[in-house]
């Protein structure tokens, strides 16, 4: 059930990564059209700016998930591996823990800004697109990682036995 | 709290954080919320951490990061980045070629972008791994990637010299020549490192390998692509076309039709170059969020302003109010991140560095090298986080911290050099008035 | 006993004029209310970014932070930067009165009007060729900073083009625009003497970017806090007033001197011209955000300020 549920988190990691990957390539296609429209036809894209920043804050975010679900993030782990076996379990389970709540208060955070944006500031001056566009997909992302998160924690084996267990499971 | 508990609480809590292995940029928010909740209500403290998950992201500037990191990554993964390292392992009749070739590459890059963080990690993507294929050492090539990057900070143009001209009211134009000179030296001096290191420890540096010599053919079809993408990012920002991001931005599409036709990309590499640059994406941006919410804590208490006005009031020479400025600037550097030390010190520090007599012009160059600095030393060390995370399967931290070493080393003397000879940074600004 | 801090988030940077009339207005309240009030002045934005006032306000991230043109305050967007012809002689008593007709918006979404920062006085236009004629672009591109000003960048022949603060130096060192629409305190900050130095002083707009408190931290204050913050603002405003001009003037003179170029001033008449048929295009505007009667309080406030 957990392992099922894992599975399904990271397919959506991935899924939310593509996401990203999309907004990316949108971007670098406006820009370049930009630069055509205002150098070779001397008529500029008056959207191109705000627009292309404003998409840069979900692609800050849509790789959260994928990043802790490949073990991306960079740390220094050169007093735990000193330390026992038993003892780097528990600090494993701690520091999963701490990334769990601060997921939970970055979600919390996005989530109310999310819900606010419904009533409140368009994202900036010159475009009046609503800030919710951006904010829900922060949302997703940051809740998506928080549930991983909690997943993993639940889920937590020391890296020495998981490799026995892949080993037993043929 | 006293701001001075609230300072030695918020760094000990870090640094208690990250010695057990918590990831950088959780040990960086984790550390600022305990304080954050205990100046603010939980609803307060929540708009905050709102206010710099937007706010930070929402930059124009920033913007370049996932272009060129995703072109880095095109380069990586067609053949195109390949087989210029093949090229100049087995064609550049000069041992450790590929190393020298990695500086000249931050170098060049260094001359049209002006973030360290943006230099580092699109060479590094490039570079890293083809530099460990070759069988260079990985402290040596994770520490020139890494120091190589700073180069864009130094040789114009460049952020931390722009805001600082804005933050001093100094010529931005000036401090840009300024960076001219000592940025060739310090190329200079990384070149030095790699040869010294190759001398000492000759099993980081290949020999030269021509058993197995890259057909011309090949070697052009990477070489130039290369010398194009450079071509298109030069020439687009020194004649007016484009902006930095929006030459960012071309260069990119440029890249991705490159890769596909000479470079031989197929689709899964090029999903692969997707994935990579999200996952990057993926932890610069609560990294450099936490960074700033980590920073805003420090500010909200007051913490480097209080800091700067006991300095201040102690009324030293000035010889030794330098000494401890750039002191103070390198320890500081350690854990905060250099865009907001800048708005956060410099305004406070800068008078009293005229006070003092020193030319703000040079010391502009000076506060570069030691922001340079900054992002090379732990715990709160950019560039160091970037390298690792490029290849973070071969290398530890500690390796990218034990290669930076030496390139630390080298802006230490540049700095001594720039305080003994102030006319490194002031000759070329004289002669062009 | 005990103080009550009041935090005040401003963009300005230490090196700007007005910095040191938000020190004035932190001494006054102070002052006047015995020592009750400790103002804190954060520069450089380092609480929160350019558009973020309103939610860094009503979050209680800052007590007092500046309003950018913000949706939720939909009069002030438009009237805040409006084409018009004003006289600045009676300026705080202007400000005041402005302040006053946005009050009842902006207690709508928790805010109170405190410090009005009019920048009417500087507000040049920078090229990079000599220009004569501010009304005949002929197709020059031309940073704008906001819908306003791209549509008269538009109606004189120009191109509105958008460049980030952070690459307005740039962009306009390398020709990526032919000019930029900003007032001398911004472009001296980014240095753009060599590079921009030919100015046309136009003088087509009414601009005050209101700094705005929180209103249940304003409410929960003693009644005499409240009055002596009120006129340490009135009071610091008016002492800004003429050396925030100096400090232009000198500014507009080394920008001049500095980059060798010149300094070309609007005629009177064509300056009328200019604002008239500006202001019949953002009419319309004015009077869907503010309503009918509020727009015209707002138009009949500017006209008694003619000038
Ligand atoms: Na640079
Ligand atoms: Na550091």
């Amino acid at each position: 059930m957990r392992q099922a549920l894992a599975r399904l988190l990271e397919r959506l990691a991935l899924v939310l990564l593509y996401c990203g990957g999309v907004i990316v390539l949108i971007q670098a296609v406006w820009i370049s059209y930009g630069v055509f429209m205002r150098y070779v036809l001397d008529s500029p894209d008056g959207m191109v700016t705000e627009a292309t920043a404003l998409m840069l804050v979900p692609v800050a975010f849509f790789g959260l998930a994928y990043a802790l679900s490949n073990d991306a993030y960079p740390k220094v782990t050169l007093l735990r591996d000193l330390l026992p076996v038993k003892v780097q379990g528990i600090i494993d389970r701690i520091n999963l823990l701490i990334m769990t709540l601060t997921g939970m208060f970055f979600s919390v955070s996005a989530c109310e800004a999310a819900y606010r944006a419904f009533h409140s500031g368009a994202a900036s001056e010159i475009l009046l697109w609503p800030r919710f566009y951006f904010w829900i997909p922060v949302a997703i992302s940051l809740l998506i990682f928080t549930l991983l998160a909690i997943v993993r924690l639940l889920n937590y084996e020391h890296p020495s036995r998981r490799v026995d267990a892949v080993q037993e499971a043929p | 709290m006293e701001w001075y508990t609230v300072g030695l609480g918020l760094l000990g809590l870090l640094i208690l954080f990250i010695s057990i292995g918590l990831p950088i940029p959780f040990a960086l928010a984790a550390a600022s919320v305990p304080f954050l909740l205990s100046i603010q209500s939980l609803s307060t403290s929540l708009i905050t951490a709102e206010l710099k998950l937007w706010g930070v992201w929402v930059d124009y500037i920033l913007l370049a990061v996932p272009l060129f990191v995703l072109l880095g990554e095109l380069i990586g993964r067609s053949s195109i980045g390949p087989n210029l390292y093949w090229f100049m392992h087995s064609k550049v009749p000069v041992r450790g070629s590929a190393a020298y070739g990695s500086i000249g590459a931050c170098a060049g890059f260094g001359a049209v972008c002006g973030s360290s963080m943006v230099g580092s990690l699109t060479i590094g993507g490039v570079a890293l791994p083809e530099m460990l294929k070759l069988g260079y050492g990985k402290r040596l090539s994770s520490g020139v990637l890494a120091a190589g990057g700073t180069l864009s900070v130094l040789i114009p143009p460049s952020l931390i010299l722009l805001f600082y001209g804005i933050v001093t009211d100094q010529s931005i134009g000036d401090l840009f020549i300024a960076g001219v000179i000592p940025g060739i030296i310090l190329v200079s001096f990384f070149i030095i490192i790699v040869a010294i290191w190759g001398w000492l420890r000759p099993q980081d540096v290949p020999e030269r390998d021509n058993t197995n010599p890259i057909p011309w053919g090949l070697a052009l079809s990477a070489v130039l692509p290369v010398i194009f993408i450079g071509l298109i990012i030069t020439v687009s920002i020194y004649t007016g076309i484009a902006t930095p991001t929006e030459a960012a931005g071309i260069s990119c599409v440029a890249t991705m039709i490159m890769a596909f036709t000479v470079g031989g990309l197929r689709w899964d590499g090029f999903l692969g170059a997707i994935r990579a640059t999200m996952q990057t994406m993926g932890y610069l941006g609560l990294l450099l969020s936490a960074g700033v919410l980590f920073g805003f804590v420090m500010t909200y208490y007051r913490v480097p302003q209080q800091f700067t006005e006991i300095f201040s009031a102690m009324e030293l020479s000035p010889y030794l109010v330098l000494a401890i400025i750039i002191v103070f600037y390198v320890i500081l550097g350690m854990f905060l991140e250099p865009v907001s030390m800048t708005f956060i010190t410099l305004p406070t520090m800068y008078p009293l560095v005229a006070a003092s007599g020193f030319d703000l012009i040079w010391f502009g160059v000076i506060y570069t090298i030691t922001m340079e600095l900054a992002v090379l030393t732990p715990p709160v060390g950019l560039n160091l986080y970037v390298i690792q995370a490029l290849a973070r399967k071969e290398i530890t931290i500690i390796d990218v911290i034990i290669g930076c070493l030496p390139f630390i080393g080298s802006l230490i003397i540049l700095l001594g050099l720039m305080v003994m000879i102030p006319d490194i940074a002031l000759w070329l600004p004289s002669i062009m008035d | 006993q005990a103080k009550e801090t009041i935090r005040v988030s401003t963009y300005v940077n230490e090196s700007d004029i007005r910095y040191d009339g938000f020190k004035k207005f932190a001494e006054l309240a102070s002052q006047k209310s015995n020592g009750d009030l400790d103002i804190q002045i954060f520069p450089s934005s380092t609480l929160h970014g350019w558009s973020e006032g309103v939610d860094a306000v009503q979050g209680g991230v800052s007590d007092v932070s500046w309003i950018p043109a913000d949706k939720r305050l939909a009069c002030y967007r438009v009237t805040s930067l409006y084409p018009a012809a004003v006289s600045l002689e009676n300026q705080i008593d202007l400000d005041a009165e402005y302040a006053e007709l946005m009050r009842s918006e902006s207690a709508k979404v928790g805010l109170v009007p405190l410090i009005n920062s009019n920048y009417s006085y500087d507000q040049e236009w920078w090229f990079e060729e000599p220009i004569q004629d501010l009304s005949n672009l002929d197709g020059k591109l031309v940073r704008s900073i906001g819908p306003l000003v791209s549509s008269m960048i538009e109606s004189w022949g120009g191109k509105p083009v958008f460049v980030a603060p952070k690459e307005v130096f740039q962009s306009a060192e390398r020709g990526v625009v032919d000019g930029i629409n900003m007032g001398v305190a911004t472009y001296s900050s980014w240095k753009l003497w060599s590079v921009m130095p030919y100015m046309v002083n136009a003088n087509l707009f009414y601009g005050n970017i209101m700094y705005m408190m929180n209103k249940n931290k304003f409410d929960s204050l003693s009644e005499s806090n409240q009055t002596a913050l009120l006129e340490a603002a009135k009071e610091a405003e008016t002492w800004l007033k003429p050396r925030y001009e100096d400090w232009v003037d000198q500014r507009v003179g080394n920008a001049v001197m500095k980059g060798g170029g010149a300094a070309v001033t609007v005629s009177q008449e064509d300056r009328h011209a200019m604002i008239e048929k500006a202001q019949s295009s953002w009419n319309s505007e004015v009077d869907a955000a503010c309503g009918k009667p509020l727009a015209n309080k707002v138009r009949a406030l500017f006209a008694k300020h003619a000038n």
